[in-house]
Order: structure tokens, then sequence, then C-alpha cells
């Protein structure tokens, strides 16, 4: 039986001033699953993301991966990639050096705009184009598990559903952890999802009913 | 990962060769013995110059270490490593320069 990856994450405190923004933190992100991650805006989820990833230092952490504790997770070689929200890659950089920067061939990606994007830097695309292609990058890298923070954001409804078919496709490579307010479509495609309210996380057994019972979505 | 490195080192790059050879210059250009009395001043000014590159990217564009820190490298070991190779840039420049001028 082949063994499979997991990453976790709890004991988690972070405090800006008085505020304590995150402290009763449980995650677990198995490969081959996609994790999702929902709450409301300032909640603390990019930061949560960052933590995992191992840029930002909170007061207090631990993140496992197959049980052992990892300091900087981003510094292990082929364990985590992320998605920031804001644009990744620099902006005079051509579309094709930067899948090669991350390990990807451009012309294996099966896009099928690739061919004329290739050449172009990241800076002339769109926003929409140049987030689509990044979160694509991050997907495709050939790690254990990827971070996205806010995938779906500025992209067309075209976009999102092609996202979504390659986010089920690559989580037989990965383990996948995403967070965005698109949550119909993070539902959609999430085998697991928490809440994270008031600074903690919640498992959710039954996500529609239980985000609308805690006012995360109307009824 | 020199690769890396010199992608990080060419978002500065200008700046910090304009700030050393602009004080080469102010300090009368001086070339051979000379030179080396100053080397010692133009290495601390380096420093300084990277003390506030770093500060500034720190405060300004953060955002810009993400696409390295997900190849593995942390902040750190990029301005470690730029500052490496501008200083062998720099010095090596100079050592040339002052050799021709030394030749003619």
């Amino acid at each position: 039986m082949e063994h499979l990856a997991v990453l976790e994450a709890d004991s988690i405190e972070l405090t800006f001033g008085n505020q304590k923004i995150l402290q009763n933190i449980y995650l677990k992100i198995p490969g081959n699953q996609v994790t999702a991650v929902l709450g409301r805006n300032g909640g603390g989820k990019s930061c949560l993301l960052q933590i995992i990833f191992g840029t930002l230092t909170p007061t207090y952490k631990s993140v496992r991966w197959n049980g052992q504790y990892v300091e900087s997770p981003y510094r292990k070689r082929g364990l985590v990639c992320y998605l920031p929200q804001h644009p990744l890659t620099p902006a005079s950089m051509r579309v094709g050096e930067a899948f090669e920067w991350y390990g990807i061939d451009s012309d294996a990606v099966g896009y099928e705009k690739m061919p004329l994007l290739k050449d172009q830097r990241m800076g002339q695309l769109s926003g929409g184009e140049r987030r689509f292609l990044e979160t694509l990058m991050i997907l495709l890298s050939p790690v254990q598990f990827v971070l996205l923070d806010e995938p779906f954001s500025h992209l067309s409804p075209i976009y999102v559903e092609q996202l979504k078919t390659i986010i089920q496709e690559q989580k037989s490579k990965k383990g996948i952890l995403i967070t965005d307010h698109l949550y119909r479509d993070v539902l959609d495609i999430a085998d697991q999802t928490y809440l994270l309210q008031n600074g903690a996380t919640d498992l959710l057994s039954n996500p529609r009913q239980e985000l609308i019972d805690r006012g995360y979505i109307p009824e | 990962m020199l690769s890396a490195v010199w992608l990080f080192y060419r978002n500065f790059r200008v700046f910090t060769h304009a700030v050393a050879w602009g004080a080469w210059l102010i300090a009368g250009a001086p070339l051979g013995e000379e030179l080396w009395s100053f080397v010692v001043l133009l290495f601390w000014l380096k420093l300084f110059s990277y003390g506030v590159i770093w500060v500034l990217m720190y405060t300004f564009l953060r955002q810009i270490y993400l696409f390295y820190q997900n190849l593995g490298y942390s902040i750190t070991t990029l301005f470690v490593g730029a500052f490496g190779l501008d200083m062998l840039l720099f010095f090596g420049l100079l050592t040339i320069f002052s050799w021709s001028i030394s030749l003619f």
C-alpha cells in the first residue's frame, strides 16, 4: 500500500498587538485530498497559510510532515508551494520561463492558449490571465502539497471551472489546501472543509448546513 | 542556486553599482595602491547599501520574495548570495580596471 503524506498544523497562536488572530488551530491536510478552509475576511486564513508555509512566524506553532516537526516547510525541497493573493512572478519574466523555474514543461501543460502566451511577459497579461497561469504553475509544481490563497479571485467563470478540473486531477498527486470566498466552487471540489472562526478551526461534517448555522453564508 | 540569486540580484544591481561607483568617483577614482586603502570603506558602503535595500524591500516589496521561497530559498540566503555576487563583480571590475590602467 502506498504511503500517503500528511501535513498537520496545530498549537498555532498568532497575535497582532493585543488581538489574538489565531489561537486554537488544528488542520490536517492529507495527500490526495482537497482540504478547504473557509472563513470571514480578516479571520486569519492567509496568515494561517503563511504559517504553514513557514514565512510567517507566530508566537507558537507546530507544523508536522508525516508526524515530523518541520521548522520551515518551504525550505524543504519538494514539500510545499504557496500561491499568495498577490501576483507571484516577476512582471518581466516570460510565461514559459516562469514555468521552467518551477520545474514544469510549459509545452506539456495542456492549456490550449499556452503556445500563444509562453513568450509573453507576465506583466503584459491581463490580471485574470496572470492569476490563472500562476495558479496553474503552483498546482502543477512537483511538490507534495500546495497551498492556494484565493485562487479563484479575478477569474472569469470559465477559468474557475478549468481550475476546478485541474485541482481534481492534481489531487491524485498531492495534497491541496484551498481558501476562497467563492464557497460554492470550493465546496464542489473539497473532500473536507474547515471553518476558521474566532481564531479556531472546526472540521465540518455537513459543510453546507453548518456554514449557514454558523453565519458564514446566508440561508 | 546561482541562477536564482542572479535573478534576485537583477532587481537592485543598478542601484548598488551606482552607489559604489559613485562613491569611487567622488573619492577621486583611486587606483593602484590608493585603491587598496579605499577598499575597506567601499566594503562598508556596500554593506550599508544592502541594509537599505533589505529594509526597503521588506517594507514595500515583500511579495517579491515568495517567488524564490517557493523554490526553497530564504530571504537571508538570497541577500547573502546577492551580496557575495555583487562584491565579486564590483571588486573584480575594479581590479581589471586598475590593471588595465597600469598596463598602459
